[in-house]
């Protein structure tokens, strides 16, 4: 048993201040759904919580300019059951409804599932194929970087002693774009995913040639990955059977995704291979809708 | 030890706990609450639901300290006043949704908290609102029907 | 057999607990908490074999709150086998409370008790152990090698060797036109029962022990207690709240003699209660298995011989596991005239293996029904048919207990194969044609199981006691434990067929040894058939009594007289009547102040073999390998369904045990320290309400004469033949032939791999 004490900041400022203060011995705490299962497993043991609940501005969902922004600390149920969302990018609706259970989504949060860095989690791979932007705050100073450059390792991201992420920011598309998140798991619910590959792409909407393409994968290596060689491949050109193979292909060897019980390396090269097929497949299906 | 307010099954009370305290370890060790069930402690088997204003959550992964101030209903306290059973826990009882009985408390939570929302929801709904929660013994085949059956009720219910 | 009219038995009444499970009522051990009450906590092994040296408790005295501190340096060494099975028969004893030895990682080193949970955490872990580190075996392969480390010795190093014969198993391959091989692996798996291993010990001032706790077998853990304690079976009560699940692997003693003795030495109520993580490793999983079948057919599909060799992971201990390969064979539904058979139950440093519904008849069954399947697609016969072909027949010896010399009474196995072919469309699916330029490809199968309803090889027994009140209502004293299957309700519903009564007049007292009469326990299929025949001749006894004074009050021969619904009447003038209240009433207060008191005790007739057949749909995806179980279909023989909706409770939980084991279930260990790398339920997938496929059940009533109202056991068989229907099922749809459990996505790809390479080749 682990006896942490909890203390609950109503600004970032001051999580952030004691954040810093309290290192290396304190930890964020947003919904909770990973930090205390590691608390209780034993792979962490923080004296201290900073609790972000009573952080008003850290909630909610917003547009600005073409953008959706959603805010860290908004429950995944709220992401999930958001028309705003929906209406900008189905494909993270889709996402969000995959992790865990409705108990889970109904604490968890977005921020939490982002930075808990777990290799296999499900909202990463969707935005950072969607383009999406971190905002970074460390109560002073605020900062930004693409989501793609926001993990370091596994439980390791960008952010500072003295930084939160504050928001996600995701640009809205249009035209001929097509988006979706396929998540192979043993379970057909309740489990995490053993790969999960995010694609969204644009189509000319004359020659349905590919103009702009994002691939994301999750659960393939130490952070989620971006497969640029099966993007390069794909760019500039119509989608099709050959090609659309050769960029699977592409892709399983960008990966370096490890052994583990579920499943071995091998077997999650073909897993890529096969699903990022079916999932530019779809997104093309999507586009052309 | 904090003094915090909570209200439990409509009732307000003035709860003494320690800030690592889960909402399962307060309702069941503190208030004699036995009904929510804890069987994983890791948010993975459902066992532990109850509603936190009005939404299922595992109880096992809430601090009791983020209850303070919220609503929280669990298995004693979802019977109508002057009423035994609520139609979920009749349901459960006539379609014969209950063997060992442990998962049933987590399990009708999670179902109220679909109903509360979607009267008339669809099987797969149904299953999917009850995924996180795990029953060794039934093969969900008739807490599916037991759900469905209340659901019915509960329609005719608001009808009449 | 003359068919009486049956008012209780053959409804599918309600649980009579489940009102209180439904509001949360129900007090379970986890729930209970006694005055004074102290917390346990077991020290256990980090090491998978090692000897202790030195058990340090020095910094104790430091923390406040520790009542008392157990090892094996102040508790007796007395040697046990925790098996909860009568002690005949069972190999050896060679568990300790505390050994100086621990044979996995996990084991046992010593306990604690303190004022709460928490100090009894801290101060387990403020003990300090000095161990001399052994070098540990984990695959029963390796263990069977002459320079394996030892961690038993039965018939020989590391191993109990069994074998059997009947027939002449050379003659069988002689007269065989062919003969077919395969060998078939089988995981540890873990019964996951959803309330955790919990105990609690109370002590009076007279030294009385009272344990209250998760078991499926109180007297068989008060006679192994009373031997380990020392205590007389007077001073131990054993007493089976509600309990949050079985399916077996509480057929086990567990660490009621450490709450014990923790109890005995403070003066005070102590209460341990396994995490989820302890769950995994310190109950018991299922037998891991390597099973090879040789077998001699005739070209028409009949059946010559097998040899049999089957080599059973038994863990550190004993326990179940000689018994359990012992009968493992003769859970066959097939004549098979020649057989030879041959056991190793092997010893390594991994956790116990034990009881888990149906006692190693789901290893055998998946070895078996996929050998048949494949036997029957390189000789062009039907699944069906090869079976049929096969299949016992009533009359023929019944192969479980052969030494009682009992025959086959009933056997439904054709019944449920052809029922259940006709509901499922096995004909038109099986002869489908698949589609072979798709990802998704269907297919089809179907595999067989025979199982028991008792115990096997020896006569099983049982007792039980019904007193009726003044008002007529009743109370059942019996053994059986209700593990959630519902053998309450099912006690309820026999006594009140038998004597004339409603459900509702029917109070049930269940597995409480002060209290109820004997009975074996909740395992082996055996509540309905073995407790419920004891309940069914004590109601009988009661009745007979009811029916003497009635006769008395309504000056009628007793043989003229029945009871129907609370009525006892003149059978010819059924006008003519009194209610039973009446008579308790006057037997109770009249003349004769006597209480209606019936008992029994039920030695087993024969051991009628429950059969069923199982139907399985898949949907193999070549690009994932991933397998959806879209529909099962299982048809069961239970010879008369006393309530046909908890047995279609227990066939459809049953199946999704079944498919947890075929698809996703398994304990991995780590290969260098022998621990438990899955002990949750994040890791160790059980199936949940979307992995579920459509669930026909279809119940066969074949009336076995020797059963309560021809009833026969149920509740172990639905898990039985649920994986190697699924693997027929994949090889129907993909050509492979999946030989180890669990059938993982990763294993069929690699098979569609290997196999496009012979293609090619």
């Amino acid at each position: 048993m682990v006896r942490f004490k909890v203390i609950e900041p109503y600004t970032i400022e001051e999580a952030c201040s004691l954040l810093k203060q309290c290192q290396p011995n304190a930890k964020l705490l947003a919904g909770g759904t990973d930090l205390l299962v590691s608390i209780r497993k034993g792979t962490l043991s923080p004296e201290l919580l900073v609790n972000l609940k009573k952080i008003p501005e850290l909630y909610g969902i917003k547009e600005n300019n073409g953008n959706l922004i959603i805010g860290a600390l908004t429950p995944l149920h709220e992401v999930e059951s958001s028309s705003v969302v929906r209406s900008y990018h189905g494909a993270l609706t889709e996402a969000v409804h995959m992790i865990g259970s409705i108990q889970i989504r109904n604490i968890g949060t977005l921020g939490g599932n982002i930075c808990s860095a777990i290799p296999s989690a499900d909202t990463p791979p969707i935005l950072i194929a969607l383009g999406a932007r971190a905002k970074i705050c460390s109560g002073v100073e605020e900062r930004e970087v693409a989501l793609t450059d926001f993990f370091k390792g596994p439980g390791v991201t960008v952010l500072a002693v003295d930084e939160l992420l504050k928001e996600i920011w995701i640009p809205k598309r249009k035209g001929k774009w097509g988006e979706i998140y396929i998540k192979q798991s043993h379970r057909a619910a309740s489990d995490i995913a053993i790969v999960g590959i995010a694609v969204a792409l644009s189509l000319n909407p004359e020659t349905h040639r590919c103009e702009d393409i994002a691939i994301a994968m999750g659960a393939v290596a130490p952070i989620p990955l971006r497969a640029k060689e099966a993007e390069t491949i794909l760019k500039g050109k119509v989608l099709k059977g050959e090609i659309i193979e050769d960029a699977s292909l592409a892709a399983s060897k960008e990966a370096e995704p490890i052994s583990d019980l579920r499943g071995s390396a091998y077997y999650r090269a073909h897993l890529i291979q096969s699903i990022t097929r079916s999932a530019i497949t779809k997104a093309i299906e999507r586009a052309l809708d | 030890m904090l003094s915090i307010k909570m209200k439990i099954n409509g009732e307000t009370l003035q709860v003494k706990i320690e800030p690592y305290e889960s909402l399962v370890e307060v309702l069941r060790d503190k208030l004699n609450l036995t009904g929510t069930k804890k069987s994983c402690n890791l948010g993975n088997c459902g066992s532990c639901t109850v509603l936190m204003d009005g939404r299922p959550v595992n109880s096992c992964l809430v601090l009791a300290l983020d209850a303070r101030g919220k609503e929280i209903t669990t298995i004693e306290g979802i019977a109508a006043k002057g009423e035994a059973l609520h139609p979920l826990q009749i349901a459960f009882v006539e379609e014969g949704a209950i063997q060992c009985g442990f998962c049933t408390p987590g399990m009708i939570m999670a179902a109220k908290g679909l109903l509360d929302r979607n009267l008339n929801p669809n099987e797969e709904e149904i299953r999917q609102a009850i995924a996180g929660n795990i029953c060794r013994c039934t093969g969900y085949v008739k807490i599916v029907k037991a759900i469905q059956a209340a659901s019915y009720k509960l329609q005719v219910k608001l009808r009449a | 057999m003359e068919e009486k009219r049956l008012f209780v038995v053959g409804q599918s009444l309600p649980k009579i607990d489940s009102q209180n499970m439904a509001t949360g009522r129900t007090l379970y051990t986890v729930d209970m908490k006694l005055p004074r009450m102290l917390y346990g906590k077991i020290l256990r092994s980090p090491y998978p074999h090692a000897l202790i040296k030195r058990i340090d408790t020095s910094r104790l005295k430091s923390l406040s709150g520790v009542k008392a501190v157990i090892s094996c340096e102040n508790v007796p060494r007395i040697p046990y086998n925790s098996a909860g099975l009568p002690s005949y028969g069972i190999g050896r004893h060679d568990e300790y409370i505390f050994d100086k030895k621990v044979r996995f990682n996990g084991d046992r080193v010593a306990a604690v008790a303190a004022i709460d949970k928490d100090t009894a955490e801290e101060a387990v872990s403020l003990i300090n152990v000095e161990y001399e580190l052994l070098d540990a075996v984990y695959s029963p392969e390796e263990a069977l090698r002459p320079d394996a480390p030892e961690v038993q010795t039965g018939t020989g190093k590391n191993c109990i060797f069994i074998p059997h014969s009947i027939g002449d198993i050379e003659k069988g391959f002689q007269e065989a036109d062919e003969i077919f091989e395969d060998r078939y692996i089988t995981q540890p798996v873990h019964t996951c029962c959803m309330e955790p291993t919990v105990f609690i010990a109370d002590v009076d001032s007279s030294g009385k022990l009272t344990i209250y706790g998760t078991t499926q077998i109180p007297n068989h853990s008060r006679r192994i207690l009373s031997k380990i304690l020392g205590l007389p079976m007077s001073k131990i009560r054993i007493v089976k709240p509600p309990i949050g699940g079985g399916f077996g692997s509480r057929q086990n003693l567990h660490h009621e003699p450490v709450v014990a003795l923790l109890a005995l030495k403070t003066g005070l109520p102590v209460k341990i209660e396994y995490t989820r993580e302890e769950e995994f490793f310190a109950s018991t999983v299922r037998h891991p298995t390597i099973i090879s079948f040789r077998t001699g057919v005739k070209r028409d599909g009949t059946l010559m011989g097998w040899f049999v060799k089957v080599i059973a992971n038994s863990g550190a201990y004993t326990g179940h596991t000689p018994i359990l390969v012992q009968t493992l064979l003769k859970k066959n539904p097939y004549r098979v005239p020649n057989e030879k058979y041959e056991a190793y139950c092997v010893y390594t440093n991994l956790p116990n293996s034990g009881a888990f519904r149906g006692y190693g008849n789901p290893q055998i069954s998946f070895a078996r029904e996929c050998h048949l399947d494949r036997i029957a697609n390189e000789l062009k016969i039907d699944p069906i048919e090869i079976r049929v072909k096969n299949k016992l027949r009533v009359g023929d010896v019944n192969p479980l207990n052969p030494s009682m010399g009992w025959t086959l009474d009933s056997c439904g196995l054709e019944e449920c194969l052809r029922a259940g072919a006709q509901q499922f469309e096995w004909g038109k699916k099986r002869s489908k044609l698949r589609d072979l330029s798709s990802e998704k490809r269907g297919g089809v199968g179907v595999a067989c199981m025979m199982h028991i309803s008792g115990h096997t090889m020896s006569a099983d027994c049982s007792s039980a006691i019904i007193r009726l009140n003044e008002d007529g209502t009743a109370t059942v004293l019996t053994g059986a434990a209700d593990l959630g299957q519902g053998s309450d309700t099912v006690m309820a519903q026999i006594a009140a067929e038998t004597i004339g009564l409603r459900i509702e007049d029917i109070v049930v007292m269940a597995s409480d040894t002060d209290i109820t009469p004997f009975d074996m326990g909740a395992y082996a299929s055996r509540q309905t058939y073995i407790s419920g025949n004891a309940v069914k001749m004590a109601a009988e006894d009661a009745k007979a009594q009811l029916l003497k004074y009635a006769s008395m009050m309504l000056s009628e021969k007793e043989a003229a007289l029945d009871i129907t619904d609370r009525w006892v009447f003149v059978k010819d003038n059924p006008q003519k009547k009194l209610s039973v209240a009446d008579v308790t009433y006057e037997a109770q207060y009249g003349s004769e102040r006597s209480q209606i008191l019936g008992r029994a005790t039920a030695k087993a007739l024969n051991n009628p073999p429950p059969f069923s057949a199982t139907f399985t749909e898949v949907e193999v995806d070549t690009g994932t390998g991933a397998v959806k179980v879209s529909r099962v279909i299982s048809a069961h023989d239970v010879g008369r369904a006393i309530n046909p909706k908890l047995i279609e409770g227990q066939i459809e939980g049953g199946i999704a045990q079944g498919i947890g084991y075929a698809l996703m279930e398994e304990i991995h260990y780590d290969p260098k320290t022998g621990a438990t790398l899955n002990p949750d339920f994040f890791d160790y997938r059980i199936p949940c309400s979307k992995d579920m496929p459509v669930i026909e059940t279809i119940l066969i009533e074949t009336l076995d004469p020797t059963g309560p109202f021809g009833a026969k056991g149920v509740g172990e068989c639905s898990l039985i033949s649920v994986a190697p229907s699924i693997a027929n099922a994949v090889h129907n749809a993909v050509g492979v032939r999946i030989k180890s459990l669990p059938i993982t996505p990763e294993k069929i790809l690699e098979a569609i791999r290997q196999k496009k390479e012979q293609e090619r080749q």
